[in-house]
């Protein structure tokens, strides 16, 4: 074999090579149309090599002309695949030039067809011998065909539609590896067109060469590609470990929801299936293989909650926040466990995920925690109200049997008055009205005590704060009045009001009162004297409770310690659940030390006065 | 008609004991607290005070304290709404007549002021017949009173002059005059007597 061979087949088996791999990005990307150009041009080339190299060494004018008969089909794909090379992978080239080389082309590739034995002769008359790189190869000799002028024409036009590319590029300043491909594509066509029309006007007797002038085009597509090859490899190198890294992050972040109990999960947005974690999956009651789309989760959660959650879930995929969503799922044995979900909307303008991801918690230990301390406090404030009234229950007692003991003379006193012939009707009325009287008395305290000693949440309303003042003097009325103590009474305005539970506010205020009457007890009679006043101040309602006794400890606060008492048979639990109380109306209660002496307290509520706006 | 001076803050209650006691054949003095009644209070009011124990102001007991000096006289019956034992102790001590608790029944309210006013009756009568004897008391000479005195002490006319260093007869004339003047006949209603005026019996002497 010698260099001819040598030469022709390797460029051929390159140009092979470089159409396999551009063929194989291809059909993986079917939208690389530049490659399927470059791909079809490298394929066409390789066929024109082989067939150049056939006609070079062909022995006889008919085999040389048929070998150039076939040799124009190729030649016809690679034309056109170069169009639409330079169209797609340089991005330049005008539309109507290359239309026109691919006509002019076609228009060649038809006439070829029907020409005998080709497009470029009309016989061919005798081979020339010659010789290339050491070697004899053949040289036709013959009379140029009909139709030739079509083909140099449509060579022609492809310089044109090459250089106008080139140019471009040049003008819009890509100087890059484009513009290098331009020229190298510009100098093939220009030189392979040059040889062609020079050899069949018979100018200059040189063999075929197209194949050898596509070497350059063959280097700088390699390099390219070699190029490219690099990059793929070194981002696919980064992809794995980013892949480990990202599956070791998986794996951390699983570990740690897991170890906090947390399930993951999320919605993607444009299917509506779920993503989760097993134990999310678990969380939900849901089957272990998936898999599952929002319908199953909706239908796991209890169905109390289900519409709550499909909103929240819709809100979120819409302004992207997800309020923290807390939702039930019923277990198969019936019970019920809660679940607290937080999480947020991507979407995929960032890249990855779009749609809903978060994290749920199962809050069921905390709900039941919470429930007890709500019944453990409940059961607290009750018995403090109990110990409130056990040391009212003196003078409760007086406060029902005074009402009674009213009851009781006139009845009495209007029995004998029956007995008489004629009994003063007017008289008998006017005790009647008294029972009455006396009688609705009793049944209030009464009622005030039962609402003191049940068990009951709180059920706030807005009611007058000097109702609310006056009714609880009514009722440590005889209380004060045996401690010999003077309350004086300051509400201003009868339109101050206040949102409270009357009986859990009244319990505070006793408790106050009660405190304040013992703090005073080794007081003379006439200093025993409390000053009980309600005003608004900065839209709160104030409501002070201040003594003339012995005064707080300093700090005051400690007075709100649970079990801190100065009385001997306290529980040291009034102060304590009286600032609970106060707390879950939205209020303070401050304790302090009067200037002129004595102990003051503040329940500082917000106002309920209509025009406050509230 | 004998007074009932009631003293109760509340209106009410007032009006209902009133009624009680009215139709019991009462007068009733109706006061809303003890203030009220001690500006109302005269020397020569009698009958029975019923007090309500807890009052603003001066409370039923202080009210109690004051009375004994003002007026002794007039027994107090007190009401109460609790019934609290040591309160109670505390009052009867102060010489309360009865301690009742509300509501009262008719029968134990009249009762109760029956007894207070018939016990209040009797000291009255008690506190005058020793009033007189001291009146009368009083017009006894000191030889006359001595006499007496060893007359009590059970002794004999003739001891007596020797005590005294006088004559027998001169005693006899003393222990007539005295008898006369008190007008009592015998040594037992001059023992009786003795003992309404506070005068106590001589002395023995060491010597005899």
């Amino acid at each position: 074999m010698g260099a001819v061979d040598a030469i022709w087949v390797s460029i051929a088996a390159a140009c092979a090579t470089l159409a396999a791999i551009h063929a194989h990005v291809v059909l993986n990307r079917p939208s690389a149309t530049a490659h399927l150009a470059f791909a079809v041009l490298s394929a066409s080339v390789a066929v024109i090599g082989l067939l150049e190299l056939d006609m070079l060494l062909a022995e006889s004018p008919a085999e040389f002309g048929r070998r150039l008969w076939w040799y124009q089909w190729p030649v016809w794909t690679g034309v056109v695949a170069l169009v639409f090379f330079v169209w797609r992978h340089l991005r330049a080239g005008r539309r109507w030039l290359g239309w026109t080389v691919i006509v002019l082309r076609t228009l060649t590739v038809v006439a070829n067809a029907l020409s005998d034995p080709n497009v470029n002769y009309r016989e061919i008359t005798e081979l020339v011998p010659a010789t290339m790189f050491g070697d004899s190869v053949v040289v036709a000799v013959g009379r140029p065909g009909l139709w030739l002028p079509l083909a140099h024409l449509s060579l022609l036009a492809l310089i044109a539609f090459v250089a106008d590319a080139t140019l471009t590029l040049w003008r819009e300043r890509r100087r890059d590896s484009s513009l290098l491909l331009a020229a190298c594509l510009l100098m093939f066509v220009v030189t392979a067109t040059g040889v062609v029309v020079v050899s069949f006007w018979g100018l200059v007797r040189i063999p075929p060469l197209v194949t050898l002038l596509f070497v350059p085009i063959v280097l700088a597509m390699g390099a390219e590609l070699s190029r490219e090859l690099v990059r793929a490899a070194a981002v696919s190198a980064e992809l794995v470990i980013k892949d480990g890294e990202l599956r070791e992050s998986r794996r951390r972040l699983e570990l740690a929801a897991d170890a906090a109990n947390a399930g993951l999960w999320g919605i993607e947005r444009a299917t509506g299936s779920l993503w989760a974690t097993p134990r999310a999956i678990h969380m939900l009651g849901l089957e272990p293989s998936g898999p599952h789309r929002i319908e199953d989760v909706l239908q796991a959660v209890h169905q109390d909650d289900r519409d709550r959650m499909r909103a929240a879930l819709g809100e979120a995929n819409q302004d992207g926040t997800l309020h923290t969503l807390e939702y039930r799922v019923p277990g198969p044995d019936g019970s019920v466990r809660w679940f607290v979900y937080s999480g947020s909307a991507s979407d995929s303008r960032a890249g990855g995920f779009d749609g809903i991801t978060g994290v749920s918690l199962d809050i069921t230990q905390r709900r039941k925690s919470e429930a007890d301390a709500l019944l453990y406090r409940s059961e607290m404030e009750r018995l403090s109200r109990l110990a409130t009234l056990n040391e009212l229950s003196g003078a409760l007692a007086h406060e029902i049997n005074q009402p009674l003991a009213t009851i009781m003379s006139n009845a009495e006193a209007a029995q004998g008055m029956l007995e008489r012939s004629r009994p003063d009707l007017d008289e008998l009325r006017a005790m009647l009205h008294d029972i009455v009287i006396a009688d609705e008395r009793a049944g209030a305290v009464i009622q005030r005590m039962r609402a003191l000693l049940g068990r009951r949440g709180l059920d706030p309303m807005v009611i007058e704060c000097a109702a609310l003042l006056r009714g609880v003097l009514s009722f440590m009325r005889t209380e004060l009045i045996s401690r010999s103590v003077q309350v004086h009474l300051d509400v201003p305005d009868s339109a101050l009001k206040v949102e409270v539970d009357r009986v859990a506010m009244e319990q505070v205020l006793i408790n106050l009162l009660s405190n304040a009457c013992e703090a005073m007890a080794d007081l003379e009679p006439e200093e025993r004297r409390i000053v009980l006043s309600a005003c608004e101040e900065q839209g709160r309602v104030r409501i002070r409770v201040e003594d003339h006794g012995r005064g707080l400890p300093v700090p005051p606060e400690q007075v709100f310690q649970s079990f801190y008492t100065t009385k001997r048979e306290g529980l040291g639990l009034g102060l304590a659940i009286s600032r609970s109380i106060v707390q879950s109306h939205g209020g303070r209660l401050i304790a302090r030390n009067r200037d002129g002496g004595g102990a003051g307290f503040i329940i500082d509520l917000p106002s309920m006065r209509p025009e406050s706006g509230r | 008609m004998i007074t009932v001076h009631v003293v109760d803050d509340e209106p009410e209650l007032r009006r209902a004991l009133a009624r009680v006691l009215e139709s019991g054949g009462y007068r009733v003095r109706a006061c809303a607290s003890a203030d009220e009644f001690l500006d109302g209070l005269q020397e020569t009011m009698s009958g029975c005070v019923l007090l309500d124990v807890a009052m603003p102001g001066i409370d039923g007991l202080a009210l109690q304290e004051k009375l004994r000096v003002v007026a002794p006289h007039l027994p107090i019956v007190f009401l109460t709404g609790r019934g609290d034992i040591a309160m109670s102790v505390r009052a009867m001590k102060s010489g309360a007549v009865d301690f009742l608790t509300k509501p009262v029944r008719r029968a134990d309210l009249l009762r109760a002021v029956r007894t207070a006013v018939e016990r209040a009756e009797q000291s009255r009568l008690e506190h005058e017949r020793i009033e007189s004897a001291r009146a009368k008391a009083t017009r006894l000479t000191p030889r006359e009173r001595e006499v007496m005195q060893h007359v009590l002490a059970g002794r004999l006319n003739k001891i007596i002059a020797d005590r005294l260093g006088t004559a027998e007869g001169t005693v006899k004339v003393h222990r007539a005059r005295l008898m006369e003047k008190l007008g009592l006949d015998s040594v037992p209603d001059l023992v009786r007597f003795a003992e309404l005026a506070g005068i106590s019996p001589a002395a023995d002497r060491d010597d005899e």
